[in-house]
């Protein structure tokens, strides 16, 4: 059974309490990653792409934020149903994640090599020199300059970019189908975010993994993507092919996104951007959360709550979740 | 209306999950409460206390000598905590001891806090030599026991309360510097103090506005705190006669004169000692819980 | 096709910056980062100079070094016909005025015990001069309601604003003293794209309306070329190409330029097959010991021994721009020597 998909998202909700009260910080977001794509979850912040990786992975904060609703299914497995043992060993052999900060989950006081050896000592019962030569080996992998010399360095002796080499070589280690990445190179400077975004695609195609690459940034993820889901205040709103997403944009939100970013091509004309600041979550608005925002909104926007559906004229795998997909597309609608 | 105009109004940002974990818990609130309402009886009761019953320092009442807790004097009043070696009552002494031993610690607190914290914003602004030398001043002054300092300052003018106040400042006002200096070194390269820098600001404006406002909270903690210290520094500078002298009676005062009549008059030391150790808790507590509230980073202060 | 050449408002001189490093141990100084070396340019009223370099080119350096909030080792500042760098500290309060700061954190930058209304009026207080006491208030409207702020909302303090509107109240306060340079450090960096552009919106306005020259300090390419007149490039603490925005992004001559402009994700990259893929390999090198000759050929596919031995000069090369490159040519003149799929840094 290959068309089975690898990771199957459900309905998922996540309820984050907080001094001011509890909020949705991801509401009913479904989704599948297929063996070997790459998904681009997009989305500005406080929109949920982050807590959702973190539902997949295990690691709310607890005990503020809690899974209250849906499925995780991974290869078949319900991960929020089964024993918390077994789910945690699949979590560290078979899906992998990487971080923003890369200085912030590396140990600063232990050797990067005895770091990333450690994969191989406590998952696979290897050896010290055989789980130095791994290391060795997996940052000559990743692209790690005189590996060999470098493995007994400290994290803080690495720069930024190849701290990130670093974490993906621990993500690598157990040679895992699904690979997260939540906003992998947000921190890193172009040319550099550049060969990590490289990396990253050459080794989901050698390796033949999974990739879910979380981001804010719509640009980063357009070479190396297959499919995109844009969310919005705990909401899927849109979801497809990348190109056909980006090219034919069907949710109002989405277009705005794409008018906010400065064109490389298109010097100094006025960008559109979406009016008005994210929601806040203790308080969202009636009906289509995106609504105060919508050039399109009509009176039933504010009431009637959308879900993500297909859109007439367009493959059935490209869904909005807004009742004018149709006419935003036709650009019939025009902004009120 | 122009698209720039279109924040108007909005609410604020969607919390994203970092500050909804970091939301504010109210830490401590019902240690805070417990804490409050014991030190306020202790503060009415200096305040008013004394003014309600009387106290004369010279006065004597050989019949009522070393009367026990709930006993009539012979004038025909009770004497709720027992009566001293001299036939005073021990509630009255009590309470000018409460109102002693809180004036001390308060007025100890300001000083040592005013100097405390003019030397460590000093020493944390201009850094350099000038910090180097007032923490070294700093360290010396830990390194020197506050006991001897008092003994000499007694034997040089003798004791009254003014001189503990001032010896209790010298010993104290090193960890108001600390704090200070710690957070002027936080704040002092926070991109606001550089924004108002670029306004034209001058130091003192910065300090003003910047750095001392930061300081507030922690130094508040701190005094808190502190205070308990300095009231139980107090009693023992006065047990030993190195304090406030006989005709004020602090706790520490009242504690000493029991010392002879331990064996049949347990109460002229036990009741002011009891007094004194549920304020100095109390002070703790409190102290401790706004910690945890405010400034959870002082805690290894 | 840009304005007219007139007498530049703000001119710098081969300014350098060094920042000492000291021993953990004994605090003794053992170098020196030069983090910025010798760095000229000139700003004329009414443009946007963009600066565009990765974290360690010394662009926030530079900026804070023309501002005074750090001092400079060489080199010099001249506003308005007036040398900062050697004036007394009244002069340079008062030459302050002019230049203002919008910070990249809209978090921190803000005083978090102070109200919007008191943070915008903070310069005033320092400068009485300006504005009046009595009319504080109403300026503090005018100006929250000038950068898109609600005015009854000068009592709130900023946590209680969001990202976007902190941004808002940081500009707000930057034009408090109707200065006549802007410099943005970064200042959209922090927020999320939509609000980005809306920001950027408010810039372009403002400088319509109050005829603003802004020194906009960015790591982003695609934001530069939508807000700047002229590029400067810089990379460790040099500036390697500096020229009109069309010249820069449609005829860059510099490797380094070049290849930062490649690595610019685009939305859409299926649009533009033609697009060349530069990747260059490694990092920034520590400005405490950067490479000789050339700082870029540790990095630069094109390095040739002359690149370690002799410094390039930022002159005009190709008939085109000022340009720091040995062997600057426009990029379509040099196929085949892409090092595309280099990931392996040199060195």
């Amino acid at each position: 059974m290959t068309d089975t998909p690898l990771l199957s998202v459900r309905d998922l909700a996540v309820r984050f309490r907080t001094g001011a009260g509890q909020v949705r910080a991801v509401d009913g977001v479904s989704f599948d990653v297929r063996r070997g794509e790459t998904l681009a979850v997009l989305g500005e912040s406080g929109s949920g792409k982050s807590v959702t990786a973190q539902a997949i992975m295990g690691i709310l904060p607890r005990p503020a934020g809690e899974v209250v609703a849906g499925s995780i299914v991974y290869d078949g497995r319900d991960l929020l149903a089964e024993d918390p043992n077994r789910v945690r060993k699949l979590r560290g052999d078979e899906i992998a994640m990487v971080f923003q900060d890369p200085l912030s989950s590396l140990n600063p006081v232990f050797r990067v090599g005895w770091q990333i050896g450690e994969m191989f000592r406590r998952h696979r019962g290897a050896s010290r020199r055989d789980a130095r030569a791994a290391a060795v080996e997996l940052m000559e992998r990743v692209g790690i300059p005189a590996a060999r010399r470098r493995v007994d360095d400290f994290p803080h002796q690495f720069s930024g970019g190849m701290r990130q080499r670093i974490m993906i070589a621990m993500a690598l280690a157990l040679k895992p189908r699904l690979l997260i990445a939540d906003e992998p190179t947000t921190a890193l400077d172009v040319t550099v975010q550049a060969q990590i975004m490289r990396l990253l695609a050459d080794l989901r195609r050698e390796e033949g993994m999974a990739l879910v690459l979380i981001t804010h940034d719509l640009g980063v993820v357009a070479d190396v993507a297959d499919r995109a889901l844009l969310m919005y205040a705990g909401r899927a709103v849109e979801t497809g092919d990348i190109r056909e997403v980006y090219d034919h944009a069907a949710h109002p939100y989405t277009r705005g996104l794409m008018a906010s970013i400065p064109d490389l091509d298109a010097p100094r004309e006025r960008l559109t951007p979406v009016r008005g600041a994210p929601p806040n979550l203790l308080d969202l608005p009636s009906g289509c959360s995106f609504h105060p925002r919508c050039p399109h909104a009509t009176d039933r926007c504010s009431v009637d709550d959308p879900v993500l559906r297909p859109i007439d004229g367009r493959p059935e795998e490209h869904r909005s979740a807004c009742h004018y997909a149709e006419e935003v597309l036709a650009g019939e609608r025009e902004p009120v | 209306m122009t698209d720039t105009l279109t924040d108007l109004g909005s609410p604020p940002a969607a919390p994203v999950p970092e500050q909804v974990v970091r939301a504010r818990r109210r830490a401590g609130s019902g240690r805070i409460r417990f804490a409050s309402a014991v030190i306020g009886i202790y503060v009415l009761a200096a305040v008013f206390g004394p003014w309600l019953v009387g106290y004369d320092s010279v006065a004597t009442s050989t019949g009522d000598r070393l009367l026990p807790p709930g006993s009539r004097t012979e004038d025909g009043s009770l004497a709720i905590f027992g009566t001293d070696q001299v036939g005073q009552d021990l509630f009255a002494q009590v309470l000018q001891g409460a109102r002693i031993s809180i004036a001390v610690g308060v007025a100890t607190l300001l000083l040592a806090g005013v100097i405390g914290v003019a030397i460590g914003v000093v020493a944390g602004w201009y850094g350099r030599w000038l910090d180097g030398a007032l923490m070294r001043l700093a360290d010396v002054q830990l390194t020197f026991p506050s006991i001897l300092l008092a003994i000499f300052i007694a034997a040089l003018l003798g004791p009254s309360v003014v001189n503990v106040v001032i010896v209790l400042a010298i010993s104290n006002w090193v960890t108001f510097a600390r704090v200070a200096r710690s957070q002027v070194l936080v704040t002092k390269n926070r991109d606001f103090v550089d924004a108002t820098r670029t306004l034209g600001a001058r130091s003192w404006h910065l300090v003003r506005r910047c750095v001392l406002p930061a300081c507030a909270a922690p130094v508040l903690v701190v005094a808190t705190v502190e205070i308990g210290h300095v009231i139980l520094a107090e009693a023992s500078l006065s047990f030993l006669g190195l304090g406030t002298p006989a005709s004020s009676p602090s706790w520490g005062v009242t504690i000493a004169n029991g010392r002879n009549y331990l064996g049949d008059a347990w109460w002229i030391s036990t009741i002011p000692g009891i007094c004194l150790a549920l304020l100095v808790v109390s002070f703790g507590l409190l102290g401790d819980a706004l910690r945890d509230r405010f400034d959870p980073k002082l805690k290894n202060l | 096709m840009s304005a007219s050449p007139s007498e530049p408002l703000l001119s710098v001189r081969e300014l350098h910056t060094t920042f000492p490093i000291r021993s953990a141990l004994l605090r003794r100084v053992t170098g020196h980062i030069q983090a910025v070396a010798g760095v000229s340019f000139d700003l004329r009223p009414g443009e946007t100079l963009g600066l565009v370099g990765e974290s360690g080119s010394g662009k926030s350096t530079l900026a804070r070094t023309v501002i005074g909030l750090e001092k400079a080792a060489s080199g010099t500042v001249t506003f308005d016909g007036r040398e900062l760098t050697s004036a007394s500290p009244a002069e340079l309060r008062a030459a302050r005025r002019d230049i203002q700061m919008i910070f990249q954190d809209p978090y921190s930058s803000l005083n978090p015990r102070r109200t919007a209304g008191q943070i915008v009026a903070e310069a005033w207080e320092i400068h009485p001069d300006v504005v009046s006491r009595s009319r504080w208030r109403d300026e503090v409207s005018d100006l929250l309601a000038r950068v898109g702020l609600d005015p009854s909302h000068a009592d709130r303090y900023p946590h209680q604003f969001s990202g976007g509107q902190r941004q808002r109240l940081g500009i707000a306060r930057a034009l408090a003293l109707k200065p006549k340079i802007v410099i943005c450090d970064e200042a959209v960096s922090a927020l999320d794209v939509s609000i980005q552009a809306q920001v950027l919106n408010l810039l372009a306005d403002l400088q319509a309306d109050l005829g603003l020259t802004y020194l906009f300090i960015a790591h982003d390419l695609s934001v530069v070329r939508h807000v700047a007149d002229r590029v400067a490039v810089m990379y460790l603490g040099r500036v390697v190409e500096v020229a009109d925005q069309e010249e820069i992004f449609q005829r860059p001559t510099h490797p380094y330029t070049q290849a930062l402009l490649s690595a610019v994700p685009v939305p859409r990259p299926w649009d533009q097959p033609q697009r060349e893929s530069i990747i260059i390999g490694g990092d920034v090198p520590s400005p405490a010991d950067p490479p000789s000759g050339c700082r870029f050929r540790t990095r630069c596919w094109k390095a040739q021994d002359v690149c370690a031995q002799v410094e390039p000069a930022l002159e005009i090369r190709l008939g085109l721009h000022p340009s720091a490159c040995h062997f600057a040519e426009l990029l379509s003149a040099a196929p085949g020597n892409s090092p595309e799929g280099s990931l392996t840094p040199g060195g």
